[in-house]
Formats: C-alpha cells, sequence, structure tokens
C-alpha cells in the first residue's frame, strides 16, 4: 500500500490538471452552443452532414434553443412509479444453467388517492429450452452462456411490470413513470444475444411501449441516467466549433454543469447515432427517443423520454417531480431508490440460491462438471 | 373497533411453546394492547395467550428510520413520504396462558406451539371469560420472565372488562388466586394490585 500511496499526489495532480485545461474548450463549446442556438435549423443541418457515415453518437435540437435552461416547476400531485431489475447470472460452474430475474417496483402516491405499494417478483428461467438460435449468434449464445440475454430480459420486465402498474394508477390521477438509464435497452441490437430472444424482447418491447403510449391520459415519462457519461451534445459542438470531437470535450455533463442552475432542466435534444437508428427504427417514430439534462445537487442527469411524452405539460410533469424526488432522497429518485431495494438481490441470497440449486440437482443425481480452479477456490485451504 | 382488530390480522412468525411473535403485514398505529388476550384459531386447538410487548420499525435494519425535521405530524410525515409506511412492521410478542380444545378451556401450555404464519386474532369475550374464570391462568403469567408486573395488572383489567357484570367477583377470584401464586412475593403483588386499581 505504501508503494501505491506514494504515487496519488501525483496522480492527483495530473487530474488537476487535466480539469483546468477544459476550461477554455467548456469556453469554445458555449460560444459554439450560443451560435446553434440562434439559428438551430442550420446548426442541425451541419451535425447531420457531420454524422453521414459516422458511428459516433450526435445530438440535435428538439424545438427548444439548445442553450435554454428551464427551472423547475412547481411539483403537483401525482402517482410516481418505477421499476427497477436485478438479476442473477448464469453460473457456467452450476450443476444446472439457469437464471433468476428480480423486478422490484414502487408505486408512491403523492396526494393522490391509492396505497403506496414496494415489492418486488422473482423468475427463474429459462423456462424453456432455446430453439432455432439463429444465424447471428455466435459461440456466446449457447446455454449458460450471454446468448440467453438476461440484461436484455431484465429491462423488458422492468419495462412491462412499470408501464401496466403506472396504466392502473391513472384512475387515481396524473402519473409519472420512472426507469433507471437508458429508455431503450441498448442490447436490442446486440449480435452476442440470441436471435430469437432478441425477437421474443423486441415483440414485448413493441406491445409495451403501444401500450404506455395509447390515450391523452396525464402520464409522464421518463428514463433517469445518473452522472451520465454520454457526449451526444458535445460532439455536435465540436462539429459546430469546427474541432476534432476525439480532441474536444468528452461528456455532456461538463458543459451542462456550466449551464444549469440548481434543479433546472436543458433544453429538450435528439439523439442521433446510427446504433440508435438500428434500434428505434424497430418502434413508431413516437416512441423515438429525446432527452434532456436536469441538474439536481451536484449531479447532471440525463433523462431519456419517448417523443410522444415531449409534450410540454408532460415535460413540465416530469421536471417537476423529479426535481422534488430527487430532493427527498439525497439527489436521486426516491421512487427509483426503492424499486432498487427491493429488485436488489444480496450476496447472501445469491449463496443461497445456489445452495438450493445444487441441492435440487444432487436429488435428481445431476452434478456439475468437474472444475479444478473452482474447487481450489471454495477450500482455500492451506 | 377492538384494538387490533383493523385491518389484516397479524401472523405467526415466531413459534414457541411459552410465547410466540406475530408480525402485521405492515406498520400499524392501532396493535393489540398491552396485556390483550389474543387467539389463534389454527390448528386443532385454539391457544390463547397474552400481548406482553409490541414493537415496531423498519423491516430491514439496515435501513434505519431517519427523524426528519420540521413541524409536521407523524401522519403528515407518513403522506408526504408514502414509502415509508411499507418498510415499517408492527411485532407483537404473546406469552401462551392457555388452550382451548372442544369444550374445554386448559390453563396449561399448548401441547405445540401455533403453526407458523396462523393469522392471530383478539379473543372473543366468551374466549376470554372461559379461560380466566378461575384465575388458573395467570400462572403460566406470573412464571414467564417476560410477563412483567404492568402486563398482569393490565390482563386482568382487560379480563375484568370482558366478565361484565361479574367484574368485581372475578377481581376478587383473580386477585386470591395471584396472592397465592405471589405469596414470596408481596411488594411485586402490591405493585401488580396497584396497577390493576389503577
Amino acid at each position: 500500500m505504501e508503494l501505491l500511496t506514494a504515487g496519488l499526489p501525483g496522480l492527483v495532480e495530473r487530474h488537476r490538471a487535466r480539469v483546468s485545461a477544459l476550461e477554455a474548450t467548456l469556453t469554445a463549446a458555449r460560444a459554439a452552443a450560443d451560435a446553434w442556438a440562434k439559428d438551430p435549423a442550420e446548426g442541425d443541418a451541419r451535425i447531420e452532414a457531420a454524422m453521414a457515415n459516422n458511428p459516433t453518437p450526435y445530438a440535435t435540437s428538439f424545438g427548444e434553443p439548445p442553450t435554454a435552461a428551464f427551472p423547475a416547476p412547481p411539483f403537483e400531485p401525482c402517482t410516481v412509479v418505477a421499476a427497477d431489475g436485478s438479476s442473477i447470472e448464469p453460473d457456467r460452474f452450476a450443476p444446472v444453467p439457469c437464471y433468476v430475474l428480480n423486478t422490484g417496483w414502487a408505486v408512491l402516491p403523492y396526494r393522490v388517492p391509492g396505497e403506496a405499494a414496494l415489492a418486488s417478483k422473482p423468475i427463474l428461467g429459462p423456462r424453456e429450452p432455446l430453439a432455432d438460435a439463429g444465424e447471428d449468434d455466435g459461440e456466446d449464445a449457447s446455454p449458460g452462456g450471454r446468448g440467453w440475454g438476461v440484461s436484455l430480459l431484465r429491462d423488458i420486465e422492468e419495462r412491462e411490470t412499470a408501464i401496466h402498474l403506472a396504466r392502473e394508477r391513472l384512475v387515481h390521477g396524473p402519473v409519472v413513470l420512472l426507469f433507471d438509464g437508458t429508455f431503450l435497452p441498448w442490447d436490442l441490437d446486440s449480435p452476442r444475444i440470441a436471435a430469437n430472444v432478441r425477437r421474443q424482447v423486441l415483440r414485448r418491447l413493441q406491445d409495451a411501449l403501444a401500450l404506455l403510449a395509447t390515450g391523452d391520459e396525464p402520464l409522464s415519462a421518463g428514463a433517469y441516467i445518473s452522472g451520465s457519461r454520454a457526449g451526444d451534445v458535445v460532439t455536435s459542438l465540436a462539429v459546430l466549433a469546427g474541432q476534432d470531437p476525439a480532441a474536444w470535450l468528452a461528456a455532456d455533463s461538463a458543459l451542462f454543469a456550466t449551464l444549469l442552475g440548481e434543479g433546472e432542466r436543458s433544453a429538450l435534444f435528439r439523439s442521433r447515432s446510427q446504433r440508435q437508428k438500428t434500434v428505434e427504427e424497430q418502434f413508431p417514430a413516437d416512441s423515438q427517443v429525446v432527452f434532456f439534462y436536469l441538474r439536481t445537487g451536484g449531479d447532471i442527469a440525463r433523462v431519456e423520454l419517448p417523443q410522444w411524452a415531449a409534450t410540454p405539460a408532460r415535460v413540465t410533469r416530469l421536471h417537476a417531480t423529479l426535481v422534488d424526488q430527487c430532493a427527498r432522497c439525497d439527489g436521486y429518485p426516491r421512487a427509483l431508490q426503492e424499486a432498487h431495494e427491493q429488485a436488489v438481490i444480496s450476496g447472501a441470497d445469491r449463496q443461497q440460491f445456489a445452495r438450493l440449486l445444487e441441492t435440487e440437482a444432487a436429488r435428481q443425481r445431476v452434478f456439475p462438471p468437474s472444475n479444478g480452479k473452482q474447487s481450489s477456490k471454495r477450500r482455500r485451504a492451506v | 373497533m377492538t384494538p387490533g382488530t383493523g385491518g389484516d390480522a397479524p401472523r405467526v412468525v415466531e413459534a414457541g411453546l411459552r410465547s410466540f411473535v406475530c408480525a402485521y403485514e405492515r406498520y400499524v398505529e392501532d396493535p393489540f394492547r398491552l396485556g390483550q388476550l389474543v387467539a389463534v384459531r389454527e390448528g386443532p386447538w385454539s391457544i390463547l395467550g397474552c400481548v406482553v410487548d409490541t414493537e415496531s420499525g423498519p423491516e430491514d435494519p439496515g435501513r434505519p428510520l431517519q427523524a426528519p425535521g420540521g413541524s409536521l405530524t407523524a401522519a403528515e410525515v407518513f403522506a408526504e413520504n408514502p414509502h415509508i409506511r411499507p418498510l415499517l412492521r408492527t411485532r407483537v410478542t404473546v406469552v401462551a396462558c392457555g388452550y382451548i380444545e372442544g369444550e374445554g378451556a386448559f390453563a396449561l401450555l399448548p401441547p405445540a406451539p401455533p403453526p407458523l404464519l396462523a393469522r392471530v386474532e383478539s379473543a372473543t369475550p366468551a374466549e376470554t371469560m372461559h379461560a380466566t374464570s378461575d384465575g388458573a391462568f395467570l400462572a403460566l403469567l406470573v412464571a414467564s420472565a417476560l410477563c412483567d408486573d404492568a402486563v398482569l395488572a393490565a390482563v386482568l383489567r382487560g379480563a375484568a372488562t370482558a366478565h361484565g357484570a361479574a367484574a368485581g367477583e372475578f377481581t376478587v377470584r383473580a386477585g386470591k388466586e395471584l396472592a397465592r401464586l405471589l405469596k414470596a412475593e408481596p411488594a411485586r403483588l402490591s405493585s401488580i394490585l396497584r396497577g390493576v386499581t389503577a
């Protein structure tokens, strides 16, 4: 440890120097943003031209001046619904390859009727063998590998659960629906996940989002990314400033930390990238993703929402509720925190599940393949 | 409403012959009262017990309840923070003081503990009269380390109420039984009797 301690002062000093060097870049980025705000259409056109055949994510404006900052509106009574998930991934040393999904949710009524609910639902999988794995599955599609798409299945379970809960609560008044992470699961186009899993999840997600978007009820929806490291906006600003994005600001949060005051949100932006396009094109146009940044405490969070939810009334409700939720929970939405607490699978729970699985497998005379390294780790005798 | 009967009944979560613990699904403000007689009616016999302790708090000890500042009442804090109530639980400790099997009431330990997750309900006035009329039920309570003077006084007050017009006769009988059980502990007997008449 003393060898490491000696290196810490230099490490911190180098970091400080890098942060100081960013000031000039931030000034240039703000100037580019001001120019973009004066003529958003012209700026968007230049950004779209730069996007051609470029895999880097960009952002274009979405009906609001890119440098705008909106103060937090007053919080209005509503029910906040959130879901989060946790999983036990397949263990290749287990006697039977399997996974566990645990979806937790929180339904919290604020000055509207209805009971608060905190609960979770575990699922043991796979329920049936994977058939017709598809051509692009690759080696990871083998049973017990990543081909099962456990994280993708967890994402869809979260969304289905929360969307149904949110719709149920509309009878009591406005509802704000929150997810953790991106609004659309990125793994939807991952070739590492078996094609039939992706097809199945895609169908379920299409159905869930269609259910979410029906009607003109007072329903707001947003996916909350705390401490976002996305760089779509600053990449666009690099284009507008004539700079190389690779030698520019790395994250939008550095810029918006200088533009947003406490509780303020940024303008809405449209996220644009080739990969995003491959995912979003599988959904109706009004489910495509827009986003804004929100400053709460020391955090610059990215909030993604579908286009249909980007109406002024819905965004105002979402913004006000997120600020209120963060004030209730040390800078992170209370409902998401409670959903996480319900979803989390503790280390003790994981060990207990492994023991239960081994016991049941042994009862049916199914034993794990012998593995010296694993056995040695368990024994740890001197 | 009789205390402890609001909403869902608590269920047995820890079961022993001499005592058991029951928990409400959530935090409740009107749990069974100190000294109240309760009954577990699931199983071959109904077990009667006396409430000796009640505690409420977070279900997860790793998430202690934070006391907010400000001037809000508890009801207002709960209304403003709807996540809190589902995370709290109320647990009640009960000492067995007899059981009813068929037509017979026995001031003895039950042959077996109550079933886990069985519902715990208030004893009816008829059950209370049946089980307490001769004062013999006090022997198990006096012998329990969980029953202090306040519990014994409270159970006698509550049982007397169930005896209605015969409350005075019941109290005299129970007082004599208590005097017999505590003849070596006059100070404790005085303390309990003061609690009964308070």
